[in-house]
């Protein structure tokens, strides 16, 4: 039984053009550009080969020679947001980046990948879509991380790859799962252009009025067979399950490792550290050569008589610096339980990214930061928080990034220091925060309001009485509505809360809030 | 075992050159021409730049800050317990430590070390300084007292807003970015880690300025952070519970923060400088006007 997920990248090269125009844009003093053209020659001219959706509002049809859409852009609108983004389609480009695409699939979601060029991936997920629920969670999951890599796609899942690659073109929604044995149902209001049949064919065929696959399926077979070749007979049994097709998956590509085989069990922990230290040092040059380096790594030792020790390294940034991943390994090689004796280390470098471009030397003068919306972590920042995080435990070395919500024990999420920090950069709001904030806000009572709209005068928290001399207040916030979360973070049911700065005789400024439903107080921040 | 050779070519060296204790920094490689940090509060600067040369806080120097004590009935509560550090005082030094280092094209990163010292990042978040509304100098007393007066939440008047603090409309600013974005946060588990986590960011040349919970440190944890923060010039802040203003340290100034309620509008603190190590060579004169009778009594270390 086979269960096949097909992939339609409805735009790839639009959108990989679109990765690239953002990747320049975010390099200080890069003009401003408007829309994107791919453009063709052709003949001795450029002829627009695709387009991105400004473009074609603005009029630009495929086809078009390059001069002329520029011309219908118009002057006001490049004056505003420059000039239109101009390369040159490249299909062996894309299709490298199918190919990555089909790797990291493989990776995530099934080892079954076959490519199906120039825009299209089969995966077959029979089995898989367990590891994600269902069906329908798989496909929501591959959604989501192709709409993060900013690559429009669309979904289908069916039994066969004829069926699968038809609805997920020409389907109505952009996720359909068809069941076992509904294809022809499924297939029928389709276009016959979704059986993957040659150009001439479907004119041919719309020519007898022939326009969907359900008409396709009404006429007598052989006659079809005799009229317009076997090819029409057999995409149908493809798609229908009666005949199988073959896919050639994708051969998987090992991460690059270095292995070191001893000729028997070795106890000596010197030794060990030693051969791992020239194993990180070939993989690295290896690495370097290729101008690649490590992002997570990770040491395996086979002993004779125990299961394999994994010692896992991340890293903020890539790094080939054979210093710094043995800086970060030695400690973890060093307590490592030898038990009878090692017999074979391995290095693996698990995920890998490219090396910045820049000159190799110590110390040298650092950059300045290029751009302040995607801060970079400077290199030695990023070798510090590898260091840290090797020692510390990486969940006790975090940066903080905002939220868009409003809520103040939501408005800031702890992340790791390498993962982007501005997520859409909410403004912060114009309203006053304590510098220390207790979660859960910790109960207090407030004392001496004679009715719910005069000032307090008396708050007794920790067990200690402070006298109020100053109230300032109320900021009302609200937990959202929309939010299908049903209490504050904290757990409390009610949905106002009404905070106040509050200023006690001996000095200290609290920050309260007061539950208007049935009156309790809340001590919630301090100023220090 | 070094070779005598090594050992002719390291007396060279040492007849060569003056015996300091710490290298002093080529400015073109770690880009702290000015080695000092505008605190931003006039009076502060002041004192300070009569003490060292360059207003504001010295860069490559220790700085301690006494926090405010929490109440209790026991002494031992409202010394060591339940103290807070003076966050926003050190966060407006922080930033500016960073801002000073952006302006030049430096590397800004500033660092957190110890959960106590990790402040709200809503109340960092905002491009805000602490402004001194009341400033007291009392030259002529025995103490140096300079009240702060900090009004959090509301936008630094013009003449504060260089750089980072200003929402001007060149983005493009390496200066102009908040200093959450600049901010890693880190939380050893005890007090071994700490002092190692400490020294480990302090050396980093990436760093412009590190906060740290320096509850417990010694004399020899703070020589060993000077020793560390001389290395890199980066600007080193220690908050103390104010049960150790007795403890001997290294530190080249030593503040103790007060809340001093009623003032103005919002919270404020005062801030008293008990020690300037560096005045002792420049204006020996003016040592008696910034250091506390308690401090005089023991002999500055």
């Amino acid at each position: 039984m086979r269960r096949v997920l097909a992939i339609h990248l409805r735009s790839l090269s639009i959108d990989l053009a679109q990765r690239r125009r953002r990747r320049a844009a975010r390099r200080p003093g890069a003009p401003k550009t408007s829309c994107i053209l791919l453009a063709q020659p052709s003949h001795g001219r450029a002829l627009v080969a695709a387009r991105c959706n400004e473009a074609a509002r603005r009029g630009v049809r495929i086809g078009l020679s390059l001069a002329e859409a520029q011309a219908l852009i118009d002057p006001r609108v490049r004056a505003r947001h420059g000039d239109p983004w101009v390369e040159e389609l490249s299909e062996e480009r894309d299709l490298r980046a199918l190919h990555a695409l089909g790797q990291w699939l493989m990776a995530r979601f099934s080892p079954l990948v076959a490519l199906d060029p120039p825009d299209g991936l089969f995966v077959d997920v029979a089995g898989t879509e367990r590891l994600f629920g269902d069906e329908e969670d798989l496909c929501r999951a591959v959604l989501r991380a192709m709409h993060r890599l900013e690559i429009g796609s669309r979904l289908a899942v069916a039994d066969t790859v004829g069926a699968a690659s038809a609805v997920a073109r020409f389907g109505r929604t952009p996720r359909q799962i068809v069941p076992g044995g509904d294809e022809a149902v499924a297939l029928g209001p389709l276009p016959v252009a979704a059986l993957r049949l040659p150009e001439a064919t479907c004119d041919a065929l719309s020519e007898l009025g022939v326009e969907s696959i359900q008409e396709l399926l009404r006429l007598d077979r052989d006659r079809v067979a005799a009229r317009f070749g076997g090819d029409v007979a057999m995409r149908l049994d493809q798609a229908l399950g009666r005949a199988f097709e073959s896919v050639t998956p994708l051969a998987f590509e090992s991460p690059p490792q270095a292995e070191r085989v001893f000729e028997g069990p070795v106890r000596q922990a010197e030794a060990i550290a030693q051969v791992a230290e020239e194993l990180v040092t070939e993989l690295s040059g290896e690495l370097e050569r290729a101008r690649q380096g490590v992002l997570e790594a990770t040491l395996v030792l086979e002993p004779s008589d125990l299961p394999p020790r994994r010692l896992p390294l991340s890293l903020s940034r890539p790094s080939a610096d054979p210093r710094h991943l043995w800086t970060m390994l030695r400690p973890a090689v060093e307590s490592v339980h030898l038990g009878f004796g090692i017999e074979r280390v391995r290095f693996v470098a698990v995920r890998t990214g490219r090396l910045p471009a820049r000159q190799v030397g110590a110390w040298e003068q650092p950059e300045p930061a290029s751009s302040p919306t995607s801060q970079p972590l400077d290199r030695h920042v990023g070798e510090l928080v590898d260091i840290l995080a090797a020692r510390l435990g990486p969940e006790n070395v975090l940066a903080a990034r905002a939220e868009p919500s409003h809520l103040p024990e939501r408005s800031y999420s702890w992340i790791r220091p390498q993962e982007h920090r501005s997520r859409g950069a909410s403004k912060p709001r114009h309203m006053p925060r304590p510098s220390l904030l207790f979660s859960p806000p910790e109960p207090a009572t407030l004392e001496g309001s004679g009715g719910p709209g005069s000032r307090p005068a008396r708050l007794r928290w920790r067990g200690i009485a402070y006298r109020i001399r100053k109230a300032r207040g109320p900021e009302r916030l609200a937990r959202p509505w929309w939010d299908d979360s049903p209490a504050w973070p904290d757990g409390s049911p009610h949905t106002v809360r009404d905070y106040y700065r509050l200023e006690t005789s001996c000095g200290r400024s609290l920050w309260a809030f007061r539950e208007p439903k049935h009156g309790r107080t809340f001590v919630q921040g301090e100023w220090t | 075992m070094r070779s005598p050779q090594g050992i002719e070519a390291l007396l060279e060296q040492l007849r060569a050159g003056p015996l300091t204790g710490a290298p002093e920094h080529d400015p073109e490689v770690f880009g702290h021409p000015s080695r000092a940090v505008p605190s931003g509060w006039p009076s502060i600067d002041r004192v300070t730049g009569s003490a060292s040369g360059a207003p504001g806080l010295v860069r490559g120097c220790v700085h301690e800050w006494f926090g405010v004590g929490g109440p209790g009935p026991t002494r031992r509560d409202r010394g060591v317990r339940g103290w807070s550090p003076p966050l926003l005082i050190l966060a407006h030094l922080a930033r500016r430590a960073a801002c000073d280092a952006a302006s030049r094209g430096a590397p800004a990163s500033v660092i957190w070390i110890g959960r106590r010292v990790w402040p709200y990042p809503g109340a960092i978040a905002r491009r805000t300084n602490t402004v001194e509304s009341l400033a007291t100098a009392n030259a002529g007393a025995s103490t140096g007292e300079l009240e702060v007066h900090l009004e959090p939440g509301t936008d630094a008047p013009p003449e504060h807003s260089s750089g980072m603090t200003s929402e001007g409309p060149d983005a493009h600013d390496p200066a102009n970015v908040g200093l959450i974005e600049r901010s890693i946060f880190a939380a050893p588990r005890d007090a071994s880690l700490r002092l190692w986590t400490i020294d480990t960011a302090l050396r980093c040349p990436g760093i412009t300025a590190v906060v740290a919970d320096g509850s417990g440190l010694g004399m020899a944890a703070t020589r060993r952070l000077q020793l560390a923060a001389t290395s890199s010039g980066a600007l080193a802040l220690l908050a103390r519970p104010p049960g150790e203003e007795r403890e001997v340290s290294a530190a080249t100034t030593r503040w103790r923060v007060g809340r001093r309620g009623g003032v103005g509008d919002g919270p404020a603190w005062s801030a008293t400088l008990l020690r300037a190590k560096g005045a002792q060579l420049l204006h020996r004169s003016r040592i008696a006007a910034t250091r506390s009778p308690h401090e005089r009594r023991r002999g500055a270390g």
